[in-house]
């Protein structure tokens, strides 16, 4: 369980990226979060593995208050939790099945990491969690040779190569065509549906949000200003959380 | 002609039959070539260049030349062992430099969150050490450990760290950082981290600069024998001495072969890797 209370983020030139944000996430929830670009999401995300730190208020996962991780117990808290970009963020210059490997090198010796020596287990579990997504048959391509869409599937894989509990994901469909996104999107529902793995995931498309999510926020200049069912939003609240009504146009599909 | 000459450097104010006026703007260039000309002449002043020596003295390079060429083989197996050392010392050196430069390299990149003190500090020292000539370091290393190539080996493996390191961190600085975060949110420490998302990304870049760096230590590690610190450098020293002219000429023959040699062969190596 994911626990904020009272978290505000102030970054060192002023802005606020979270204020006085109170939240409760439980296991294995599908949620979506919405909001302007700059309106906190990423902040909200990063900071659950401290990857940004809190200036204020506690958050808790799992019973552990994440401000006073520091060193190996940060790193070793930070294996549970998957992470997944925009930008895919894979290594370029390296095989699809290196690159899911690399989620392994956090469990590994520095020895190992350093001459590649990857466990059997370790390279089963990479090749499965590339499976699980579809793209088996692309693992010894370089990385760089495959589609967008392709490649935010390895970085999919390469979180479950981490046998993450949670999954943060950060605009994981905004730099895809409208058929890669659902793809993707369907991927990560499937994910968590089938493993229970909790999934957060920061949003741009309200009606992908609506369609694949249990659970939406709303966060607007950092604060939640929407937390429900995502069934129960309506043009106001939309309204409210993007400052204006949104046009039809600005959704991916017909709406509902 | 003289006007015209003239108004290279003064502007002129050009009136036109519709009655405007155009002022010429000035050109910058005839003063920079003055200058530049006025700094040559200044410094073969400082330099005591004597072109007059030149001329009188110049044609005896020709005569050494003649002197030289065609060279005394049999010199051969007496210099060998020098030549051998002075590409071994030259290798060695390359490798454990850049070996070592590599992980320091990493550690004064600002692009890590390394504690700032660390890597200025570094820096510092290192840009210091930057300034002083390989000849420098043979000189302190001479008197340190005595004539010999494990002088000229110590000069070289440190002057190629400073290079290594100060060329790695540049590009280092330049990588894209996406996958290194994405590494590090699943819990990696930092080594690991920068093994597995930064490494692939520079080692094409940094196995060029190890190439590099050999190429370059090849020729300076000709001349460090002449400090004592083993090589080629001693015989060249010795015959040149001597005046044996016929021995110096295979001398700057095999120099000259090795050269051009390595530069061939790191130029190969360098293509071989660019898609590394």
């Amino acid at each position: 369980m994911i626990k904020f209370e009272h978290v505000s983020k102030v970054y060192g030139n002023g802005t606020r990226g979270l204020d006085d944000v109170n939240l409760e996430i439980q296991d294995g929830e599908f949620v979506a979060i919405i909001g302007l670009s700059g309106a906190g999401k990423s902040t909200l995300i990063r900071t659950i593995n401290k990857m940004i730190d809190v200036t204020d208020g506690s958050l808790t996962v799992d019973g552990v208050d994440v401000s006073t991780l520091k060193g190996g117990a940060l790193r070793k808290f930070r294996r549970k939790i998957g992470m997944v970009f925009q930008s895919f963020n894979l290594v370029t210059k390296i095989s699809v099945i290196n690159n899911v490997l690399t989620a392994r090198a956090a469990e590994m010796s520095f020895l190992r990491v350093l001459f590649g020596l990857y466990k059997k287990a370790d390279k089963i579990k990479a090749l499965e969690a590339l499976d699980k997504v579809g793209i088996l048959d692309k693992a010894y391509i370089r990385a760089d040779q495959l589609s967008g869409g392709q490649q935010q599937r390895v970085a999919l894989a390469r979180t479950l190569a981490q046998d993450p509990e949670v999954i943060l994901a950060d605009e994981p469909v905004a730099a895809l065509d409208p058929v890669m996104a659902e793809a993707v999107m369907n991927d990560f529902k499937r994910i968590n549906k089938e493993l229970g793995i909790t999934v957060l995931i920061n949003i741009h498309h309200v009606d992908l949000a609506l369609q694949y999510a249990d659970r939406v926020l709303g966060i607007r200049a950092g604060k939640i200003v929407y937390d429900g069912p995502a069934s129960e939003i309506t043009e106001e609240t939309l309204q409210q959380i993007y400052g204006r009504k949104l046009t039809d146009d600005e959704f991916m599909k017909e709406k509902k | 002609m003289f006007d015209d000459l003239l108004h290279v450097f003064v502007p002129r104010t050009y009136k036109l039959p519709n009655g405007k006026v155009v002022k010429e703007k000035v050109n910058k260039t005839p003063y920079l070539v003055i200058l530049v000309i006025l700094m040559i002449i200044g410094c073969c002043r400082i330099a005591k260049v004597d072109f007059g020596l030149l001329i009188k003295r110049g044609h005896f390079f020709f005569d050494m030349l003649s002197k030289m060429f065609p060279c005394n083989w049999e010199y051969w197996p007496l210099m060998k062992k020098a030549m051998l050392d002075t590409i071994i010392m030259s290798l060695l050196g390359s490798v454990v430099g850049c070996l070592i430069g590599l992980p320091v390299s990493f550690y004064i990149s600002t692009n890590f969150k390394i504690p700032k003190w660390i890597t200025v500090s570094s820096r510092v020292f290192l840009t210091l050490f930057r300034t002083l000539p390989i000849m420098v370091f043979a000189c302190f290393f001479q008197l340190l450990f005595g004539m010999g190539t494990f002088t000229g080996t110590m000069a070289i493996t440190v002057f190629t760290f400073t290079i290594c390191t100060k060329m790695m961190y540049e590009y280092i600085e330049t990588v894209d950082m996406g996958a290194y975060e994405a590494i590090q949110s699943t819990g990696a420490s930092r080594p690991k981290c920068i093994w597995t998302a930064i490494w692939p990304q520079v080692k094409g870049y940094y196995f060029s600069t190890v190439l590099l760096t050999l190429e370059s230590n090849v020729k300076s590690a000709s001349i460090l024998g002449y400090v004592g610190a083993g090589g080629i450098g001693i015989v060249l020293d010795s015959q040149l001495s001597l005046r044996k002219y016929a021995n110096l000429g295979l001398v700057v023959l095999v120099m000259t072969v090795t050269v051009v040699a390595l530069e061939f062969l790191a130029r190969y190596g360098r293509r071989k890797l660019s898609d590394v």
